[in-house]
């Protein structure tokens, strides 16, 4: 008879090996070449250690500090946003039955669904200064057209909607399955004490959903913290760093410059910050479930 | 009998073949997807039927191809047997020590006279670590460079005269400077290659990033009264003649503002020609002059280049070696650069002239394209070059949106230039501020 022990050992054996050959070995190699410089001379790799000489860099770098913080606030609008309208659909259609909630459902997927470079173009001809359909728009109506992605006071947020547009159906999608998985014998009961809309909300609906909402929120969290593509097509991180975020500076100093070990520091950072948010929406999470008492 | 002599029959055909039909081995090249690629890969067909070579071409889109020609050239053995290597990693191939010098395959080549090296980068000095002199290391596969470009009919209508200096191009685009309908002159403002484009005005006003990069000299000049004479005409182009958002005006916004008829002038790469020139994506074809690229009254033209250039790697069998070296010698060969011309790809010829073609009006982009590749620039030619383009490309952007004074723009790029300088170790210094 196997102990306890032993098939602890034994289950997650496999799990954890894998957990570190997969995860920490690349994060182990990661900081190994913090301290290290990589050059290549007559066709080999000669790597040196470099001391603070990378971190000195990634203190002095140009782009990562403006887009350090483009990303936080980046990320922070637009999943507020994106739940927001994403919880409000989701209970305007938990309400829906029959083909208008199949086809109120279809609509709202599709822009999670569109690839990022057709997005990528159809914004830029949207947000198009001389002959977008914003700018055409405003102009039939009698307003000034507006540089939206070439301007740095509209840039970020031009591109935190398209963010939003692109993501709240997802944030929607998971809230509905959150919402739909809520006991309705708890809203039959509330019905009978006479509870309206607005207490059932706040009372029962967001009580029960907390769990699907602080996973909503932190998986979206950590996903836009790693935005590439849509400001890679819209912006390429400009005008000067108005758009600029941690996943364009860390492409440029691995691939651009080819700096492996400012590429290093700039992941390993990021990895600490992100893993630090992570912790702390988790701690969030607990305080509100154990103040809800679910 | 008869099968002897069916032998024989065999034999003698064999024999009678040209012997270039099994000369070379089998290569595999990689190149990125651009303008130029589709007639590129009509010349490899036409060299492959004229030899009975192969060569298999692996397409990939432009933001790639440097990092997988970096993991075949890197790897024990390579994957490609030709690289075509970007302006922007020249420097670090040669540095890193991937290529196989064209002077050690064949030491008695030599690049013929009329191809252009484009401002020396096909040599390296490993001693100097230095371009323009040295071992020939790579022949010259695509002349992508800038061009003038101008609305010939406008012209005509306005009796303008084509310009060659930077004041004349400024009263031809006030001229026919008429928004929103169109625009006189489109300058690529982005952030991406802002540098690039503003390179000719810098040069020709007498500005430099270093002081002499081929005495070794990385004195940061790149905020000198020239320099900011020059970015100040830059300016005035983006922000007086142009359109309203120069900020994000990229090169595809630069082409569709010409191929729309809605720029009546733009500098961008010779590689537009021929888009320009189809009347199925331009509304203008036909209707477009090239030119050389303006200077200051008396002063030296200039060109930035952006051209590609065949490379070999060391980490490859020699016979492939051999084959690779044999397509890119046939590429600089009249019939190489006519077939390159024909096809609608650049040419890396400087001697090619419309009038040497039947079409003349159809290749009428040809000596524009020859007067600039004579003129090439290839500045910073150091392997730390692409950090200096992002440093100067950040704040001559962050001139044009608005976010800093065109000094104050220049300042801090040398700043940071020099700082790259200090910490790799190079012979430099800088100059005192721009008030």
């Amino acid at each position: 008879m196997i102990g306890d022990r032993s098939w602890k050992i034994v289950s997650l054996g496999p799990l954890a090996t894998l957990l570190v050959v997969f995860t920490m070995l690349p994060v182990l190699q990661i900081l190994w070449m913090v301290f290290h410089e990589l050059e290549w001379s007559d066709g080999q790799a000669v790597t040196t250690f470099g001391g603070l000489g990378n971190i000195r860099k990634f203190i002095a770098d140009l782009f990562y500090w403006p887009g350090l913080w483009n990303t936080i606030y980046f990320a922070f609008f637009a999943v507020v946003i994106q739940f927001i309208i994403g919880l409000s659909l989701a209970l305007a259609v938990a309400g829906m039955k029959g083909w208008v909630r199949v086809v109120a459902i279809f609509v709202m997927l599709l822009p999670v669904v569109t690839p990022p470079i057709v997005i990528g173009a159809v914004w830029n001809l949207l947000y198009n200064a001389d002959f977008g359909a914003i700018n055409l728009f405003l102009s039939s109506v009698g307003l000034p057209k507006q540089n939206w992605i070439s301007s740095p006071d509209t840039a970020l947020w031009a591109v935190i909607i398209v963010d939003v547009w692109h993501w709240t159906p997802f944030v929607f999608l998971l809230l509905l399955t959150g919402r739909e998985g809520l006991p309705e014998e708890v809203y039959e009961a509330a019905e009978l004490d006479t509870q309206n809309r607005w207490q059932i909300l706040r009372h029962i609906t967001l009580p029960l959903m907390m769990p699907v909402i602080i996973a909503t929120l932190i998986l979206r969290m950590i996903l836009s913290f790693k935005v590439f593509d849509e400001i890679y097509l819209l912006t390429s991180g400009g005008p000067g760093t108005a758009t600029e975020v941690v996943s364009l500076s860390i492409q440029r100093a691995y691939f651009g410059q080819d700096d492996v070990g400012l590429g290093s520091v700039m992941s390993l950072f990021t990895l600490s910050v992100v893993a630090g948010l992570a912790l702390a929406t988790l701690w969030f999470q607990r305080y509100m479930i154990g103040r809800s008492g679910t | 009998m008869r099968n002897f002599l069916k032998s024989t029959a065999a034999a003698v055909l064999l024999l009678g073949m040209p012997t270039a039909a099994f000369a070379e081995a089998d290569i595999q090249l990689i190149i990125n997807q651009s303008p130029w690629f589709p007639g590129f890969e009509a010349t490899v067909e036409a060299y492959e039927e004229a030899t009975g070579n192969t060569i298999n071409i692996e397409a990939v889109p432009f933001p790639v191809l440097l990092e997988k020609s970096r993991n075949s050239v890197r790897a024990e053995e390579g994957v490609y047997d030709l690289l075509t290597i970007n302006a922007l990693g020249i420097i670090e191939m040669y540095a890193g020590g991937f290529l196989e010098a064209v002077s050690d395959i064949d030491p008695d080549y030599k690049l013929r006279g009329d191809i252009s090296d484009f401002g020396g980068s096909v040599y390296w000095d490993e001693e100097t670590r230095s371009i323009g002199s040295g071992k020939l290391m790579a022949l010259p596969m695509a002349g992508v460079i800038q061009l003038l470009y101008y609305r010939a009919d406008l012209y005509e209508e306005a009796g303008l005269e084509v310009p060659t200096t930077w004041d004349e191009l400024m009263a031809n685009a006030k001229t026919l400077h008429n928004p929103p309908e169109r625009v006189g002159f489109t300058v690529r403002g982005s952030r991406q290659n802002i540098g690039w484009n503003a390179m000719p005005y810098i040069y020709s006003h007498g500005g430099k990033i270093f002081a002499d990069e081929a005495a070794g000299d990385y004195t940061v000049t790149f905020n000198s009264p020239e320099a900011l004479s020059a970015f100040e005409t830059f300016l005035s182009f983006a922000n007086d003649v142009g359109p309203d958002d120069p900020g994000t005006t990229g090169q595809a916004e630069m082409i569709q503002f010409m191929a729309t008829g809605r720029s009546a002038h733009t500098i961008m790469v010779n590689a537009a020609w021929a888009g320009l020139e189809d009347p199925a994506k331009s509304i203008v074809a036909g209707k477009v002059g090239v030119a050389e690229i303006p200077s200051v009254e008396g002063g030296d033209h200039y060109s930035s280049t952006g051209h590609f250039i065949g490379g070999i790697p060391k980490n490859i069998p020699d016979e492939k070696k051999q084959a690779a070296l044999a397509f890119m010698k046939w590429l600089n060969t009249p019939d190489g650069q006519r077939a390159m011309v024909e096809n609608g790809s650049v040419p890396v010829s400087t001697g090619l002239s419309a009038s040497d073609f039947d079409d003349a009006e159809k290749y009428r982009f040809l000596d524009a394209t020859s007067q600039n590749a004579r003129n090439a620039l290839f500045y910073a030619a150091v392997p730390e070059r692409n950090e200096i383009n992002s440093i100067i490309d950040l704040h001559l952007n962050l001139a044009v949106v608005g976010e800093m004074t065109a000094a104050e723009a220049l300042n801090k790029a040398a700043e940071e230039i020099h700082a790259v300088m200090v910490r790799e170790g190079y012979n430099t210094g800088a100059l005192p501020p721009l008030q």
